[in-house]
Order: C-alpha cells, then structure tokens, then sequence
C-alpha cells in the first residue's frame, strides 16, 4: 500500500496548523495525521506519553533510535504491554508484524501515535501506514522537527492531538464503586437465582456420567460467574455478599463456607490488574488465550480444548456449564480468535474434535508454558494428562460445599 | 571530590563564578532529575566543578562516561552499560543493551556525566534523549564540553528544548583574578596584586588550567630557594620555564622544568 492509498474514513477532531491555531476538518480526513512538534518539546513527549491508555483504546509508542522495521514492530509490541523479548522467547520471531496486527485488532485500539516518527525511513514509515489500515488504527505519527512533515498526510499541531486525544477518553466509562458493584452483582445473582430448580440444580441441568463431571460443577460455575469480574479481594466480597442476598431475594439461598482469606483466595480475584498485565505479556495469541480460559474456568486442558465461545467472547460454554469471561481479559481470547480465522504461527487452541488428542497434550503444554513466561500459578490445565479423569468444578474447595436450596 | 590539575599540594578549591554557578546548577539539575550543560574552554575546571558539585549528594550514584570522537550509538550503549552495571557488554545488541540500560536507570537517583561532549553525534544525542526520555528511567544527564560543546548540542532542538540548566564558563577577568588567585596556594598569600596581574597577562589568561601549571611551577621553584612566598625572581624564572628561557638579571635560582 502506498502512502496515498492510507487514506481511509475520518476521525472525529479538529486539526491545528503547527502555530497552534486550529482549523475545520473535512470529513473525508485520512487516518493518518502528522502531529507536528517543531520545537522538539519535552512538554510534547510527555503529553503524548501521558495519553496511553490501552484500555481507552490508546497506545502511545516510544520507538528506539535508529528503528529498522523489526525493531520497531518490537517496539510496538512493547507498547501493546508485551514482554520486552516476547517474540524471541516464544519463538514468534518471524510472525511479529502479523501479531503486531492481531493485537492492535484484539485490543481494540483506535489511536496509535508513533513517537519520534521525523527519524523513520520513508520504507518504515510506508509499513507503519499499512499496518495502521490493515488494523483499522487512526495513525498519528509525531514530526518532531523544524523541517516541514512529507506530504502527503494533513498536519496538526501536537497540542490539538492531545486535547483531542484526551477527549476521546474522556468519553471511556469510568471504573464502577462499591455500590454500583453490588448493584450490578445483586442484579446478576437474581437472575441466576430464578434458573435453579428446587432440587438445588440449574435448570436444564442434568446429571453428568460421574466419569464426565464431579458434583458441583454446576454450583461452581454459578460462583465463577458471580464472582470471576472481581479485580480486588474487596471487591469479591462485595460480589459474593450482594450474590447471596440476590438468591435470598428469589427465595433461594446460596450456601457458601466461611469466607476466610484462605477461602477467599480460592476464589479469586483471578484477573486483577496485575495478573493481566502479566498475562499481556505474552505475544503469541493462542498461549494467552489458553492461559486465560484455564485461570478463568479451572477445566483440565481435555475440556478447553473443545469449548465453544460467544461471538463477543463474553461467554464460554464447557461441558460443566457456561463461564464469563471478565471484560479485561477478552482482548486476549479475541487474540486467539484472530488468529483463528488467519491462521498464524503454532496450534490452534480451538482445535476440531479429530484432532482431539493432540490438541489437548499441546493446550496442556501451552498452558504451562505461558504461565511460566508470564510468572502466574499453574491452573489444572497446565497439568499434563494421564489417566482419565472427570471435570472437576471452578474452585472445587469452596463449590464442593457451597449450594443452592430453597428458602 | 575532584583533583586539581596536576594535584598541586597545598591547592585550594576557589569560589570562582563559573564554579558557583555550576555547584547550583547540578543541584537543580540532580533535584529535578532533568538536563544540564556546562561548557566553556578546555582548562576552567568545567569537569572539577561537576564532579565536586555531584560529590555532594551522596544518595546519588554517579556514572562518568567520555567517548572517542563520533562514536557509534552501539558504543555508548556498551560504555554505558558497562559503567552502570560493571558488567562487560560483550557482543550484546545495541537494542538489548538499550532495555538493559532502561531497566538500571530506572532503579534509583543517578546522575549520568558526559564529558567532552562535542564529539557527540546526531544519532548518540538522540540515543541518550531516549534513555532520559523513557517513562521508566528517573536520571540526571550532564553534558560537559569543550569550547565548541555547544554550538554542537544547540544545533539539537530536541537538546535546547531539553536543557534544564546550562553554564557556560569563561575565563577569569584581570579584577577576578587579582581577587581570587591570592588564596588559591600558600606561594600566593599576601602577594601583590600587580605580581598576580603580571602572571595572568603572561602565563594566566584567566585559565585556571594554566595558573595551576604556573603555580606547580612556582611551587617547586620556591622550594628549591627556600622561600614561603612567590616574588617577582620567582615569578620571571617560571616564566622561564613556561615561555622560553629569560634572563632575569642575575638571580640565584637556578630553574628545571618540572617532572
């Protein structure tokens, strides 16, 4: 793709001519903008550096000096919340432009403003417009020199970017309080509760052959689902009280053990900041996906291997039920899907019932492996198969004796 | 601390301006964790001041680095890495010397010293805007050079923008020197002002450099006369020693030039 080919559908700000003066955009702009910083300001660097947000859909890259195109797919990577040798130490070397793609498309980033851009060769530059429009990205490469920025992008001051760039957040929801928390979570937990039949079961439910499902994997589900968007300790117990009172309130009562720490920790929280942070870590799309689904389900890689998820893989549904997938943690399963239906480098995690033994042996692997790189406790999945064994519930310590009766 | 030139015994550190001002201009530069310059011409204790001036915070871990003329951005990774971590580079990547530096200098309060500065290039002022830049790293960045260190690193916006405090030395002016040199070394206390101004025209020039050459000189000749004190004999045979041999009418010192 040529520069002049870049040009593509247009974002909703206003442009500035280098002198700060703003002036009308029209609305075919291109999705690629030079922001211009003549002075070479430090204010700049640190106003743009400021805005990455990769949850507000920002990445800010800050590339090495004297980039070549690997280098700078690295870096952007880098800028992704990637580990600083990911593509190396995950033997993805070769694929780093086609992952650099899938996880700008997975984390569903919209603005990508490329620091130092004035020190790019004209070649690197051409792939870093390609990539933006083959990744759906609004690129925002940053001139930061005297000389005037090659043609043939519009130019806009580097203050009005950020002002724009800064209202683009603005506009991203707000982390919810305590209260909005139980809300929600009382909410959920009223619905759940009108789903279960007297006998103390889900409807539609039936008893799985003990050699497929231990009792409880039912219950344990429930309690992932209640509890598994948890991102702080506090924040759990706040889930789990608003859950039972939200059964109390359909007349069903959910029974859980005492909630002590060690109880507690069985639970979760399973993706708070830090552990996705770590687990952002990893590049290869399928390890990452198979890590999340194993933290966030507790299933032996023999059932993850052949789950079904939602389009918006907001769900997934295992032989034991279905289980959420917590907002912060989907970029990462949307990775693998990606990478599914494009098929790029390693194993499929979503494997087809054929190839059922391989998949599993290497999804077990898979696991293992990334919760090494990525420093987190193995889940069960990570554990290689012998024997045969039935699935065991989500936090089997605390679902194994946890129930719903009626009141 | 810092050593005299030629570590002169008896040598005293002088609140010259240039070092008054560099001593408040490290403070800033070490507090903010930001950018600094000091140039000047060789011989007016540019370095001495710096490295007085950092012996001062002792929380701060300094690193001194000086390269040949134009080097690489590869060698002053390496050089850096290796002053920083005491490791030898080895045949490590430019980039990854670039994310081990990253990681050093964000560990604590540092202070990086550049010396000679002017044999920076393009690509090095950019590779060490990049460390200090970076998000991760919190260090304060001395550029120290020569006469013509700032006309290199001010054709550099992205250094003139950056540059939190600059001084630039100059040499000492005939009244300064008249004021200061009397209490630099014990061969100079009481002189006479017009003995100070003779020096400074002849040897001098205001260039602590060349006074501290002058006065190892003088130093040694007093010595070998047995005498506290310069006086104008002692004076007119180091400057037969610094400027060519000069009758000086008969004197009884006989003058070597020093080891």
């Amino acid at each position: 793709m040529s520069f002049a080919a870049a040009a593509v559908a247009a974002p909703a700000v206003v442009a500035a001519v280098p002198g700060g003066a703003t002036e009308p955009v029209a609305a075919d702009r291109p999705r690629v903008s030079w922001a211009l910083d003549p002075r070479d300001d430090t204010a700049c660097m640190r106003g743009l550096q400021d805005l990455h947000d990769l949850a507000a859909g920002q990445v800010v890259c800050h590339p090495r000096p004297g980039a070549t195109w690997p280098a700078l797919v690295e870096d952007l990577l880098r800028a992704l919340g990637k580990h600083p040798q990911a593509l190396t130490r995950e033997r993805c070397t070769r694929h780093g432009p086609h992952l650099l793609r899938v996880w700008l498309r997975a984390e569903q980033i919209r603005h990508l403003v490329v620091l130092r851009a004035h020190r790019l060769c004209p070649t690197v530059l051409a792939r870093l417009v390609e990539l933006a429009a083959d990744a759906d990205v609004t690129l925002w490469p940053v001139w930061h020199h005297r000389d005037t920025a090659p043609l043939p992008h519009p130019r806009t001051g580097w203050a009005a970017v950020v002002d724009a760039l800064l209202a683009d957040t603005a506009a991203a929801p707000c982390p919810p309080t305590g209260h909005a928390v139980y809300v929600a979570a009382f909410a959920a937990a009223r619905q759940e509760a009108r789903t279960w039949r007297p006998d103390g079961h889900r409807l539609g439910w039936r008893l799985p052959p003990t050699s497929h499902a231990w009792p409880g994997c039912d219950v344990g589900a429930l309690l992932q689902r209640l509890t598994i968007d948890a991102a702080t300790p506090a924040e759990l117990r706040i889930r789990l009280r608003a859950a039972q009172d939200g059964f109390a309130s359909e007349h069903r009562q959910l029974t859980l053990p005492e909630l002590n720490p060690a109880t507690l920790a069985v639970l979760g929280p399973r993706f708070d900041p830090a552990t996705i942070t770590q687990l952002r870590q990893l590049v290869c799309p399928v390890t990452a996906a198979a890590v999340v689904l194993a933290l966030a389900t507790d299933a032996a890689s023999r059932f993850l291997a052949h789950h079904r998820h939602s389009a918006d893989t907001e769900q997934i549904t295992l032989l034991a039920g279905q289980y959420r997938i917590p907002s912060a943690a989907r970029p990462l399963l949307r990775a693998a899907i990606e990478t599914h239906d494009n098929p790029g480098p390693g194993q499929l995690l979503f494997g087809q019932p054929g190839d059922l033994h391989l998949s599993v042996q290497r999804l077990a692997h898979r696991v293992a492996r990334g919760c090494t790189l990525t420093g987190t406790r193995p889940p069960p999945a990570a554990r290689p198969l012998y024997g045969y064994h039935p699935a065991a519930p989500f936090a089997a310590a605390v679902a194994q004796t946890a129930s719903v009766t009626n009141l | 601390m810092g050593h005299h030139f030629l570590d002169i015994a008896g040598a005293r550190t002088l609140p010259t301006p240039g070092l008054v001002a560099t001593d408040q201009a490290v403070e800033h530069v070490v507090a903010a964790s930001a950018m600094g310059v000091v140039h000047g011409p060789a011989g007016l204790g540019k370095s001495y001041a710096v490295e007085r001036a950092l012996a001062r915070h002792a929380g701060v871990a300094v690193s001194w680095v000086e390269f040949p003329s134009r080097p690489t951005m590869r060698l002053v990774a390496a050089t850096l890495f290796e002053q920083l971590t005491r490791d030898p580079a080895g045949r490590r990547s430019r980039f990854v010397l670039t994310d081990e530096l990253l990681e050093s200098l964000g560990r604590g309060p540092r202070a990086v010293v550049v010396d000679e500065a002017q044999r920076l290039t393009k690509d090095c002022i950019e590779f060490l805007r990049y460390l200090h830049d970076d998000r991760r790293t919190r260090f304060a960045l001395l550029l120290v050079g020569g006469d013509d260190a700032w006309s290199v690193l001010s054709r550099e916006p992205m250094l003139r923008s950056r540059v939190y405090r600059r001084v630039a030395l100059d040499p000492l002016t005939a009244p300064q020197v008249c004021e200061l040199m009397g209490s630099f070394h014990p061969i100079y206390d009481g002189a006479d002002r017009e003995l100070l101004a003779l020096i400074d025209d002849h040897v001098g020039h205001g260039n602590l450099r060349h006074w501290a050459a002058f006065t190892h000189t003088a130093a040694d000749l007093c010595a070998r006369a047995a005498r506290d004190r310069i006086d104008e004999e002692i004076v007119h045979n180091a400057f037969a020693v610094h400027g060519g041999v000069v009758d000086v009418g008969g004197g009884g010192v006989t003058t070597s030039a020093p080891a």
